[in-house]
């Protein structure tokens, strides 16, 4: 049966949710302060509309609905803050044929295996991934760290299969190239 | 094989099995391409690095859970 208004029990809501959402959170803007203030935001935005919860799907499901949004307007925010686009970010597409000198790793990545401090590259790829446009963080992060299927990505977000490895695959180059810089060098 | 279609099967087998055929095509080109051989380590080591991220998962202390409670109710 439905819950009333009346019958939600925050205690529980934020008891049963808050790691799964403050988790997924803290991946997209690695900042464990703001990720705890977007899952609040979504309490209060899920007790305020809660009336309005046809409940066709799970409490669950929509509360990571109203989170992924505040996600994204926190990035859109984020966006317009900047005043021009960092180079290293830029894709030209008519310049396909270097890619291959983009994408030749140096000594140095093939030996990170050996050398990371986890929570010091976590923190330098994690701020990394906040440089990649708006669409591409979100696919990279739904594959890479949430492990979606492909399939499931596309249609989320409308992309073909092919335009999907294209996205991911320069994701990758980008990342490489911001890691080569914030952590390498 | 051109190395743009290389590096779209390394991407892949990144979380798929290849068939054998393309197997076999990527491993003939990546013989002859030191560049394809290279990007298929990047990638692999590139991927392992997100294991280990998705292994640390953070979670909110209980204090903070209580915090929020009480944020959100006043």
């Amino acid at each position: 049966m439905a819950e009333k208004k009346s019958d939600i029990d925050l205690n529980t809501w934020v008891d049963e949710y808050s790691d799964m959402l403050f988790n997924f959170a803290s991946n997209r803007v690695n900042d464990r302060d703001l990720a705890k203030d977007l899952v609040q935001d979504t309490f209060f935005s899920a007790l305020k509309a809660w009336d309005r919860f046809e409940q066709k799907s799970t409490v669950k499901t929509w509360l990571f609905s109203i989170l992924k949004r505040k996600i994204i307007d926190h990035w859109r925010q984020q966006q317009s803050r900047k005043t021009r686009p960092i180079s290293q970010f830029t894709t030209n597409d008519e310049d396909e044929n270097n890619w291959i000198e983009a994408t030749t790793p140096n000594s140095e990545v093939n030996e990170t295996e050996k050398n990371i401090e986890n929570t010091e590259l976590r923190g330098a790829l994690m701020s990394c991934i906040q440089l990649l446009p708006e669409k591409q963080r979100g696919i990279f992060i739904d594959k890479f760290i949430d492990n979606k299927d492909s399939e499931e990505i596309c249609n989320e977000y409308e992309i073909t299969s092919s335009n999907f490895w294209v996205i991911i695959h320069r994701a990758k180059i980008q990342l490489k190239g911001c890691l080569d810089k914030k952590w390498f060098e | 094989m051109e190395c743009k279609e290389a590096a779209h099967l390394i991407d892949i087998s990144d979380w798929k099995k290849l068939s054998l055929k393309d197997k076999l095509r990527l491993r003939i080109h990546n013989a002859m391409c030191g560049n394809c051989r290279g990007y298929k380590k990047f990638s692999h080591v590139f991927k392992s690095l997100f294991g280990d991220i998705t292994q640390a998962q953070e979670c909110l202390t209980c204090e903070e859970k209580e915090e929020m409670k009480k944020n959100i109710k006043s």
